[in-house]
């Protein structure tokens, strides 16, 4: 950007955003293409992802979690009739700080470069029902998987809790 | 609450044929930052009494700390200053430290001091934008807010967080820089130097600024030292005092810090000198990026989350944007604080010094006035 002296036809200059395509866009359809993930941190601490079959479900991230937000849900029986637990990340709660992921004996639970986290709401849904339905939705269950672009884990940036 | 008026603006008796009106100038003004208010009582649009109120703004941060593990209260300690949150951490990990007696890396201090002087960039943007829109002037302020976007940026890859980055644990930091993060920074760096051109023509020889600033708000030397100013205000006001050269800590004792200060002591004065610290703060860190050694980044200190500290208890301080961050935390052996007094640096002008300043003054003037002095309210009341 300068600031030295304008052309009389500088006004002009604007006309051009009449061929430009539009900066805004009709979310969440287009949004990928706007935000293309490229530009996010290769540590990024972002919505968790979990590895069901490494994680033995000890409950340390449940312990460290400064606010609360995971919850160990059963989600089964194992042979010896002992209950399998699997953490629940509550993003109500949740504040990224990665201390989950630091304090992992297994490594399991990392954090991906996803940021945006939308959902559907049902247009014959109550006020009330609506409210419980988001409540429900805003949580990372165990059988969710972002693993495909991992951000913030105890490989890139080394073990600190543990 | 007692004195939370329920109203806007109302009447509230005649005098001298004149109206006296009360205002409150609380958080759905534009101009005021956070959860805070002054209710002020108007005459015309001079202002005759003032009356901060802290309303909401209470998160019981303090308290909240005594029930958390050590190492869970970092991630809480930098909410207490949304626009520079680094100063909490490393003022909470410092204290924390030498009640531990522990000296942490030489990398882990320089890295610590990088993220100081880019939060301190980063703030000090956000405060010469929020004075620029105090007067009207918002091409600077979204200037400099796009350019706080790019430090923004470069946090989100040294930390993987771009506002809370929650980067200095006791015993050092959590990560080391990233591949590429160094010329990163230094582009950044150059860039914001050229922009410092384009930030004087639009802010600092604007003549508008000159004409609302000059005089307002007139601190003196002996004032600002009664008040309990810290920071570029006390500096603005002729005292040569700077916490990273009188008591330093993090890599400032390596480091050569030159310390700013002008006489005047008026709202224009102090944005002068906000403007004269971030260009010292560039060039700081490009010393501390070219000092910086190689070596180990944390102290191993075992298990941080079993983490306990000895009995005893710790001042540390870490100058901010805005001035003096304190962090007074005792332990009594255990898992968690047994207290932590905070002190911040907008108290002394936020409470104080507006009892003082603002009557007599013009209404349009109190935003610019809060700007100038750098209150930020949510270290007012933790
Ligand atoms: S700490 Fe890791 S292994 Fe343990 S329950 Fe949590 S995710 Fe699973
Ligand atoms: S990132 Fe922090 S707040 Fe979120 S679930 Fe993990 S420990 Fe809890």
């Amino acid at each position: 950007m300068s600031l030295g002296d304008k052309s009389v036809y500088s006004p002009l200059t604007n006309l051009k955003n009449l061929f430009k395509k539009p900066i805004t866009v009709k979310y969440p359809k287009e949004i990928l293409k706007v935000f293309p993930k490229d530009g996010v941190s290769p540590i990024y601490r972002g919505l968790h992802t979990n590895d069901l079959n490494k994680c033995i479900g000890c409950g340390m991230c449940q312990r460290i979690c400064p606010f609360d937000a995971i919850e160990m849900k059963v989600i089964g029986e194992n042979e010896q009739g002992r209950a399998i637990k699997k953490p629940v990340v509550d993003y109500g709660r949740c504040s990224f700080c990665g201390f989950c992921v630091d304090v992992c004996p297994t490594n399991s639970l990392k954090m991906s470069r996803h940021y945006i986290y939308k959902v559907k709401t049902v247009k014959s849904m109550s006020a009330k029902e609506e409210v419980e339905h988001i409540k429900q939705k805003f949580k990372l269950m165990p059988d969710e998987s972002l693993g495909d672009d991992i951000g913030y884990n105890t490989g890139k940036a080394k073990k600190i809790l543990g | 609450m007692m004195d939370s008026p329920s109203y806007m603006l109302s009447k509230i008796a005649e005098k001298d044929n004149l109206t006296v009106y009360e205002l409150f100038f609380g958080p759905n003004h534009p101009g005021m930052h956070g959860n805070f208010g002054y209710v002020l009582e108007m005459i015309g649009t001079e202002i005759v009494k003032v009356r901060p109120n802290a309303g909401h703004l209470h998160r019981g941060f303090e308290k909240l700390m005594e029930q958390k593990l050590w190492v869970q209260n970092i991630a809480l300690v930098p909410r207490i200053c949304v626009a520079d949150p680094d100063p909490n951490e490393v003022a909470y990990c410092t204290a924390i430290e030498k009640i531990l007696r522990v000296d942490i890396p030489d990398r882990a201090k320089f890295l610590r001091t990088i993220t100081l002087e880019m939060s301190r960039l980063s703030s000090f943007l956000m405060g010469m934008g929020a004075l620029a829109a105090a007067v009207g002037l918002y091409t600077a302020m979204n200037i400099m807010t796009a350019d706080r976007d790019l430090i923004l940026d470069l946090f989100e890859w040294l930390t993987g967080a771009r506002v809370y980055h929650m980067f200095s644990i006791p015993g050092g930091v959590r990560n080391d820089l990233a591949d590429g993060f160094v010329e990163r920074l230094y582009k950044v760096l150059d860039h914001l130097e050229k922009r410092l051109i384009e930030y004087d023509k639009l802010l600092f020889e604007n003549p508008i600024i000159h004409k609302r600033l000059k005089g307002l708000g007139y601190v003196s030397k002996e004032d600002a030292v009664k008040y309990g100013l810290t920071g570029p205000n006390l500096r603005a006001s002729g005292n040569p005092y700077d916490v990273r050269v009188d008591d330093p800590y993090a890599a400032y004792p390596y480091l050569d810090v030159r310390v700013i200060t002008q006489e005047g002591g008026d709202a224009l004065t102090r944005a002068i000198q906000i403007r004269l610290e971030f260009e010292e703060t560039i060039n700081l860190i490009r010393r501390a990026l070219k000092t910086m050694p190689e070596g180990e980044i944390r102290l191993n200190l075992g298990n941080l989350s079993a983490l306990k500290v000895p009995k005893g208890e710790a001042y540390a301080k870490v100058e901010s944007s805005k001035g003096e961050f304190g962090y007074y935390v005792v332990s009594d052996g255990g898992m968690k604080p047994y207290r932590v007094a905070v002190r911040g640096p907008s108290l002394p002008a936020g409470l104080l010094l507006a009892q003082k300043h603002l009557p007599k003054m013009k209404i349009d003037d109190v935003a610019a006035w809060m700007a100038s002095l750098a209150i930020c309210p949510p270290d007012i009341d933790k």
